[in-house]
């Protein structure tokens, strides 16, 4: 089995009364890719938040490479290697695409001399920073400022983004939604890619993807697991199969 | 920054000064003098603008650091004889700098109307320190009684003209010009506005949104510290009222008028409305109404500043000659 | 010191804590309801004072001011709202702030135009120009109890109104989320001039109450414009309890520092402020949104 990248231990977090996310165990391993699925309101996008450190966990811990987080900030944490998508398409208004995803290349080239330097006129950076857009296949749209790319492209854009960060762990928060046939294919392709070289975790409502996709499945419902396992073990789980998947299969 | 407005930002500034080093040959000397407080002003207002715009903070306590600089000046100045330039300016600076680095890094923990009232608060920390304490003559301000001087190795150089004085300001305001497009436009500038315009995002590509808002906060508070510098060396006076809030909204109506997006914004606000002051004070002694007016009109009609608002408008009229 | 020395004291803690809360009450309202920083707060506290100074002069009767000051306020406040506040629907903090400075220029340069440069004076109402005995040598103006009165039927009053009927809780509720509170049904519109109209008012008649005891000089609405503020960070952004904390702190500091720190009275107060948001960012009883 490959290595553990990002741990879950017991995380809880609460908002006044309500657990949103209640006890959660998971791991991410290299090279794998851990689908997250459940209900809407099953505290899926909660829990992706206390692990990218929007949110700080109530109780329990998260580890990254190893080392505790569970307090950390959101830049201390991707400065470990772990990148994230929003729900909410996230970019820079007012930042061409190249210049956003020139941003996040940057990130690991930072240096003094570089901080006082015009973020274009770094070679390095705008090398992966166009490699990065071209693997979305937004090479084109380069120079055009990100609040006039359509959602389709947006989502795309902050994926180019993510992927100039170089990171270990990616955390996609439904990276399909609202995206065309064509533009889904290629980002699934992108994200099987990507599975070499990250441990992947992604919250995903489309179920014939995610079963395609995932080498491992965790299932929320009211921010508890409900199961966990290999795609095929999921398919079988009866809790499962009542919370969630329905029950079009049944005679 | 879109291209064009980055554009007419250069031009402008280009003008400006242009404009301003013909100051020395074409103006008489009340004039030089009037223009010195109004390059002074410009330039405090660029370092304010410099936070307020690509920075997103709205600081309602940056005459602090204008002021503190002053009264460093007043305080370190001999009695009988011409500080010396270079030490007394490195410590009304280093000064300035060091409250801001206090101020800061206390006040940028808070968001929004927290961070305006904290600096509000320091800002009136600042002024009461001077007007209670006793350590400057309290509300009676305190002296500068020789304009500082350089000393070269062949000699010392002399401020006492208007015109050398002028051209001091207007190299330190080049300076403070020249810092502030340079920041802006290098990577250190894109995060900052990158933090501005999508926190949570900037956070997400791994910067501290927190640390480089205080290093332009300082920044910033050391160039309006260098201007405070200036101004107590040209009037020769300090008082409380540098440091009051009232002088920090006065600059950020410079840089509203101007508009905070643009370098070259703050220093058409300061002067636009100096100039509109100067005027008004001939008609009226009542002129106060007449910048509030100013302020007024200016919000609701042009809230981004003239310079883009004029930027638009241009481009309408360019469009319809096509 | 005397037991009543500081009996005296204290009572002063509470009269400048209760003419403060009139007006930081609606600053916070304001604030908190709507999200918008009016730096004027103070100058219209000047208006009520000059008001009273006016109406004692033409009509030699400091009772009328009051219902004046209240209309005046009333409609200043709803002016106020729909000329200026609603055209700055969703502007950023920075043109609030300028705005509302723009105003304080016209409304302290008008002061002077219309009443000059000069410091004035207003005497006591006569019905109320006495001093109540407290023991043999100690003795406490009857206005200033009067006042104390006012304060204390203001803030009861506002309690009742805030928890037991409708209005109260609908602005509760659009302090703590303005999306929940349209929800319900609350007309924004409605509920901002209200709130912008009695904010003004209360500011007015905090003017007005308190010209017989201070002074009516140009410029004095921007103290009371920074302590207000001291006292909304203090208490939170929208509470009006903490509001009413904040107050009772502002006044007991002023009260008793002056007596002991007379220098230093107002560097403790902007000093306790940041201390405070050092410490409890969101203000001492409540987390405020901002």
């Amino acid at each position: 089995m490959s290595e553990v990248l990002l741990r879950a231990v017991n995380v809880s977090k609460r908002f006044g009364g309500l657990f949103a996310v209640d006890s959660i165990d998971l791991d991410l391993h290299h090279a794998e890719i851990h689908a997250v699925i459940g209900p809407n309101g099953a505290g899926k996008t909660t829990f992706l938040a206390t692990l990218a450190g929007d949110l700080k966990a109530t109780t329990g811990k998260v580890l990254v490479m190893g080392k505790d987080v569970t307090g950390a900030s959101v830049e201390a944490r991707t400065r470990l290697g772990v990148g994230r998508t929003y729900q909410r398409s996230a970019i820079i208004g007012g930042f061409s695409a190249i210049d956003m995803v020139r941003l996040a290349a940057f990130r690991h080239k930072a240096s003094l001399a570089g901080m006082l330097a015009p973020l274009a006129a770094n070679a390095s950076v705008s090398e992966l920073a166009r490699s990065a857009l071209a693997r979305v296949g937004l090479a084109d749209r380069a120079e055009i400022v990100a609040d006039m790319l359509s959602h389709g492209e947006k989502r795309r854009l902050e994926i180019a983004a993510v992927l100039a960060l170089e990171p270990k762990i990616l955390l996609l928060d439904e990276p399909l939604a609202g995206l065309g046939a064509d533009e889904s294919r290629h980002v699934v392709a992108l994200v099987e890619n990507l599975k070499r070289t990250c441990a992947i975790m992604l919250i995903e409502h489309d179920i014939d993807t995610v079963f395609a996709v995932a080498d491992r499945i965790t299932v929320l419902d009211n921010g508890r697991v409900i199961a966990s396992g290999t795609p095929a073990a999921v398919r079988e789980n009866a809790v499962v199969q009542q919370a969630y998947l329905g029950l079009a299969d049944q005679p | 920054m879109n291209a064009q407005l980055e554009r007419i930002d250069r031009n402008v500034l280009v003008v400006c000064a242009v404009a301003a080093a013909t100051v020395p040959f074409v103006l008489t000397g009340y004039e030089i003098k009037f223009a010195t407080t109004i390059t002074i002003q410009a330039g405090f207002a660029v370092a304010v603008g410099f936070v307020v715009g690509p920075g997103g903070l709205t600081s309602l306590g940056h005459a602090s650091f204008y002021g503190l600089a002053a009264y460093l000046l007043a305080l370190t100045a001999p009695q009988s004889s011409p500080a010396n330039l270079v030490s007394t300016a490195l410590l009304s600076i280093a000064g300035a700098a060091m409250l801001a680095a206090v101020v800061g890094a206390i006040s940028i923990r808070s968001r929004g109307l927290y961070f305006i009232l904290m600096t509000l608060a320091f800002g009136q920390l600042g002024y009461h320190f001077f007007n209670d304490a006793g350590i400057a003559g309290n509300s009676d301000g305190a002296y500068v009684n020789f304009r500082p001087e350089l000393i070269l190795p062949w000699g010392a150089m002399s401020f006492d003209s208007a015109a050398n004085f002028y051209w001091l300001v207007y190299a330190t305001v080049c300076g403070i010009v020249g810092i502030c497009w340079w920041l802006r436009h290098a990577a250190f500038g894109s995060i900052l506005v990158g933090a501005r315009n999508n926190e949570e995002r900037t956070r997400a590509f791994g910067y501290s949104a927190y640390r480089i808002r205080l290093v332009a906060f300082v920044v910033s508070g050391a160039m309006a510290g260098a201007m405070g510098y200036l101004t107590a060396a040209q009037h020769g006076f300090v008082a409380p009222q540098l440091l009051a809030w009232h002088a920090s909204a006065i600059v950020l109506v410079m840089v509203l008028i101007g508009g905070k997006e643009t370098t070259s914004g703050p220093i058409i606000g300061a002067v636009l409305l100096l100039l509109a002051e100067e005027v008004l004070q001939r008609i009226t002694e009542h002129w106060l109404v007449g910048v509030g007016l100013i302020i007024v009109a200016v919000v609701l009609v042009a809230p981004n500043g003239i310079v883009p608002y004029a930027a638009r408008w241009l481009r309408i009229g360019r469009e319809q000659h096509v | 010191m005397s037991p009543f020395f500081f009996f005296i004291q204290l009572l002063n803690a509470i009269q400048y804590a209760l003419i403060l809360y009139l007006v930081a009450s609606g600053l916070t309202l304001l604030l908190g309801v709507m999200g918008v920083i009016n730096l004027a707060h103070g100058a219209f506290y000047m208006v009520g004072a000059y008001l009273a100074f006016a109406v004692v002069q033409q009509f030699a009767s400091f009772w009328l001011a009051l219902p004046i000051g209240l209309v005046l306020g009333l409609l200043l406040g709803a002016a106020l709202e729909r000329f200026l506040l609603s055209r700055l629907e969703g502007a950023d903090h920075l043109s609030q702030v300028l705005l509302s400075f723009g105003l304080i220029l016209l409304i302290n340069e008008g002061q002077r135009v219309i009443f000059g440069n000069d410091p004035h004076g207003i005497e006591t109402p006569g019905v109320l120009a006495f001093s109540m005995p407290l023991s043999e040598t100690f003795a406490y103006p009857a206005y200033r109890l009067f006042v104390c009165a006012i304060g204390v039927l203001f803030v009861a009053t506002l309690w009742l109104v805030m928890a037991k009927t409708r209005i109260g809780m609908m602005l509760r509720a659009s302090a703590e989320n303005r999306d929940i509170a349209r929800a319900m049904g609350v007309d924004a519109n409605i509920a901002y001039v209200g709130v912008t109209a009695v904010g003004i008012a209360c500011a007015v008649l905090a003017g007005v109450i308190a010209a017989p005891i201070a002074s009516v000089y140009p410029g004095m609405g921007d103290q009371v414009l920074i302590l207000s503020f001291v006292v909304i960070v203090l208490g939170g952004i929208g509470s009006l309890s903490g509001a009413l904390a904040g107050s009772l702190l502002l006044g007991l500091v002023d009260s008793f520092g002056k007596q002991f720190l007379p220098n230093y009275a107002a560097f403790l107060v902007y000093a306790a402020m940041i201390a405070v948001l050092i410490v409890r960012p969101q203000g001492l009883v409540r987390g405020g949104g901002a």
